[in-house]
């Protein structure tokens, strides 16, 4: 049984992009099995399902008219997850002189079977020369001269075991004679080492020759019975510094060679792979100039240390010598690369906001959300919506909420999972979140967006998109015009997307933020924006975006939280270069923007804000018009306060401005909260009794020289509290009020500025 | 002074002095299932909470928002949900986190607790 509803019908999709301007296109690939037919309708999302209950929004999706909705013949679509490196083949290449390859590995998991390091091997002629890991971790090759040389192919193992998570230097000669000879060296991994050596040699009686197809390392290249390639044999763990000979290299030659390092040209090489070449990009360069350059294929991690990696530097582009490895995982999923199976040309007349493809077989339904942008030519609101794709990117199929021993822990809840959320459990091919590790244990640092996104959806719980629909319905009750925009387009836009915009609202937890989405907020804001942050752990972390495929980000994390931290080497981001790491760290913290930052989360109760006196200061008296409560959002659809989940105080330290008022603080938060603090901070706790309590909501307000403004509540919870009692409640009144002030086009004053 | 808990605290073997007899643990569970906790019954909590994944019940939100079904995780690899026979519904997720906080205090004490 793969989910709890009984129900084999299974169907999941993803489109090729999370926004469309009206009168452009979008593409879905839909992949079902388990049903003959599946239905398809485009739905504009108004509100989320996220439960009955007195305070909670009616569910609202408007189905639309569109040429793509109705039935399909259901079709199913596989996902070959596994990274490799793809070389053109030459047709098949004789090698009268015979054949070496040589290679410095690092497995990081032996324990998944045959694993491919290097193949030049050809299943359909059944000729070439492949090398791999076997199942005990020794090293093996398989050979073949064709099947019209009679034979077939034959497989030799090896008694060279290769270590977990150590580097060894690999030579795998092939002798015209079939004579076949293994030399290993282990690369110390410190100065208080030795290096081992081995050698080996077998009879295979096959003369060594380059199968017809092309060159893959990191997996094997076959064929599925649709005949589609895909990887196979994947390997786990690092690769460096491959090179291909056209004759035998003898022992003494191979010690030579391992001895000059990975970061030495070889001479003579008739292929010799440098990683440390394009470590931005896909491309695999061959640095012998012999033309046999390759591309990497669904994005193994690029930008880790290699066997020679110093300590020197954590920044790839100063010492690109040092890291010449890839990391390849069996999991590593760059894009489905399903066909598309519906193309929706957008109305020209359709509102800008949230929609999704909604996709039904079978009983089992799955959402594939977009947003439609305001027409190029401009906005058609005074309010932009910002939603968070590069959080969701992040958070993309966040396996761990499943598989983790702790979930129930840190949440302080059963955890509660529906059949969506199973479909990472039946469907593990459909990859990881950057909270996730991979097989290996390594750290996911790359998501994606082109693959089915269990939770990127308008159903379930109270989290990200669906947490997000909150706040459109509560922009839809108050009747105010919106445009939607994504990260996506800020970050590829810059200041410009929001410049002709009142007021920029954020989304509940706007948290990976990439250098472009940073200077574009505060852009704006120094123009006189006004910016409602109704979220919580925003401007958190630094997310990249990969500079030519649109939906794909890379996530390092060198810094707190150390939960998932990344391995030391892994300091600066593959795609751009840029460190990696919080903002904090980076020495931009979201309290510049905002005015608050991030202090801990709690995932069990929820909480209320007390007022403060600044709260009677006049510059905040447009806040509270008509409020006269003292507690503020003792009330809430998550978790029962419109303080928590996620919550961010003021710090003057890292930038909070000197003339904020801070107009609201939660307080008596649950113990859950001091967890996160004690995981985050690892130190003695403050003993100051008069000191504030650090754990703690601050809602705040500043303006800005610009005229412009911010207010930021520092809460994800705060958007689940908007609709309690039909809207009519404190939550809704301070978010009302603010949005109407902040729309008014009359400039605020710097405090400073009325003396 | 505030207490700091850190993971590796979590999880770990029971505190001495926690046992069946702690009677009032389990009435501030039941009373109480969010929030703040007293630090018995929270190391209780992270040690009933903290186990492998293996076996562990879990919550399957029926399709209409409105009901949890008590389910468990396998109990070995590879991981996959599973039924459980004549499983209890929920329709008020507090008594659900009762209901297991009740099991797990049986499979930890050997009965489960005594109204206090």
């Amino acid at each position: 049984m793969w989910n709890l509803a009984n129900s084999e019908a299974a169907v999941m999709a993803y489109a090729d992009r999370q926004s469309v301007r009206p009168g452009g296109t979008i593409d879905f690939k839909v992949s079902c099995i388990g049903a003959d037919d599946y239905r398809a309708d485009i739905v504009r999302l108004l509100s989320p399902a996220v439960g009955p209950g007195p305070h909670t929004p009616s569910f609202r999706e408007v189905e639309l008219d569109t040429p793509v909705g109705g039935e399909h013949p259901a079709v199913y679509q596989p996902i070959y997850p596994g990274s490799y490196v793809l070389i053109p083949g030459r047709g098949g290449t004789e090698l009268p002189r015979g054949f070496t390859v040589c290679l410095n590995v690092y497995p990081t998991r032996l324990e998944s079977g045959r694993q491919t390091l290097f193949s030049a091997f050809d299943d359909r002629t059944e000729s070439g020369i492949a090398l791999f890991i076997d199942g005990n971790g020794r090293l093996g090759v398989t050979l073949g001269a064709g099947t019209d040389e009679g034979g077939g192919a034959g497989t030799f193992h090896s008694r060279i075991a290769l270590e977990e998570n150590r580097w060894t230097s690999v030579a795998v000669s092939c002798a015209p004679d079939g004579a076949v000879r293994f030399h290993a060296a282990s690369i110390p991994s410190n100065l208080l080492e030795a290096p081992r050596r081995e050698h080996d040699e077998l009879a295979a009686g096959r003369a060594p020759v380059l199968g017809p197809g092309p060159i893959s390392m990191g997996a094997r290249i076959a064929t599925d019975g649709e005949g589609r390639a895909h990887p196979t044999s994947c390997f786990n763990g690092r690769i460096e510094r491959v090179r291909m000979f056209d004759r035998v290299l003898d022992r003494t030659e191979a010690a030579d060679l391992f001895g000059r390092g990975p970061a030495a040209p070889a001479e003579g090489a008739l292929a010799d792979w440098d990683f440390s070449i394009g470590i931005d990009g896909e491309d695999a360069a061959d640095a012998s100039g012999n033309g046999w350059d390759g591309r990497t294929r669904n994005l193994p991690t690029r930008g880790v240390g290699g066997s020679n990696w110093s300590g020197g530097a954590k920044d790839w582009r100063e010492r690109p010598e040092e890291y010449g490895a890839i990391h390849f995982h069996e999991d590593d999923l760059s894009d489905a690369g399903w066909d598309t199976s519906l193309t929706l040309e957008v109305p020209d007349d359709w509102p800008s906001g949230c929609y999704a493809g909604r996709f039904r077989a079978g009983g089992a339904e799955f959402y594939t959300p977009f947003a439609v942008l305001p027409p190029a030519d401009g906005p058609t609101a005074e309010v932009v919506f910002l939603l968070p794709t590069a959080t969701y990117c992040a958070y993309a199929n966040l396996r761990i909420r499943l598989t983790s021993q702790w979930n129930e822990l840190i949440h302080g809840r059963l955890t509660v999972l529906d059949d969506t959320d199973l479909l990472m459990l039946r469907f593990p091919e459909i990859g990881r979140s950057t909270y996730d590790s991979h097989t290996d244990g390594s750290t996911v640092v790359y998501s994606s967006m082109h693959r089915p996104v269990t939770n990127f959806r308008p159903k379930g719980r109270i989290y990200k998109f669906c947490q997000d629909l909150l706040i459109v319905a509560w922009l839809e009750a108050e009747g105010v015009p919106f445009d939607v925009i994504t990260d996506d387009d800020l970050d590829r836009l810059g200041a410009e997307a929001v410049a002709p915009y009142r007021t920029v609202i954020t989304s509940s937890h706007p948290e990976y933020i990439s250098t472009g989405i940073f200077d574009a907020v505060e852009s704006y804001l120094r123009g006189g924006g006004r910016l409602m942050y109704i979220g919580g752990n925003g401007f958190w972390h630094r997310f990249a975006y990969h500079p030519r495929r649109p939906g794909v980000g890379e996530v390092r994390r060198t810094d707190l939280p150390r939960l998932w931290i990344s391995d030391v080497s892994q300091g600066h981001h593959s795609f751009t270069g840029e460190a990696g790491g919080t903002w904090i760290g980076l020495g931009r913290a979201p309290q510049m923007i905002t005015g608050v930052g991030f202090v801990t989360q709690g995932f069990d109760e929820c909480s209320y804000y007390r007022r403060t006196e600044a709260s009677r200061d006049e510059r905040a008296s447009f806040i509270f018009e008509g409020v006269d409560d003292e507690i503020i959002g003792g009330f809430g659809l998550l978790q029962n306060g419109a303080a928590g989940y996620e919550i961010d105080r003021t710090d003057a330290g890292l930038g909070t401005p000197a003339h904020a008022l801070v107009v609201a603080s939660s307080e008596n938060h649950s113990n859950l909260y001091d967890l996160m603090v004690g995981a985050l901070e690892d130190t003695l706790p403050v003993t100051d009794p008069e000191a504030p309590d650090r754990i703690r909501a601050d809602m705040l307000f500043f303006e800005t020289p610009g005229g412009g403004a911010v207010f930021s509540v520092g809460s994800i919870a705060w958007s689940g509290s908007l609709s309690y009692n039909g809207y009519d409640n404190n939550t809704a009144a301070v978010s009302r009020n603010v949005l109407r002030r902040f729309l008014d086009p009359a400039p605020f004053e710097m405090p400073g500025a009325r003396a | 002074m505030t207490k700091i808990r850190t993971a590796s605290d979590a999880a770990g073997r029971l505190p001495p002095g926690i046992g069946a007899h702690r009677t009032d643990l389990a009435a501030e569970f039941r009373e109480r299932p969010f929030g703040r906790h007293s630090p018995d019954l929270q190391a209780l909590l992270d040690h009933m909470r903290g186990g492998p994944i293996h076996g562990k019940y879990f919550l399957w939100l029926a399709d209409d928002h409105s009901r949890w079904v008590l389910a468990r995780f396998s109990d070995s690899p590879p991981l996959t949900p599973q039924a459980i026979p004549d499983a209890p519904v929920f329709d008020d997720i507090e008594e659900a986190e009762r209901y297991v906080f009740d099991r797990r205090w049986a499979d930890l004490f050997g009965a489960e607790p005594e109204a206090s």
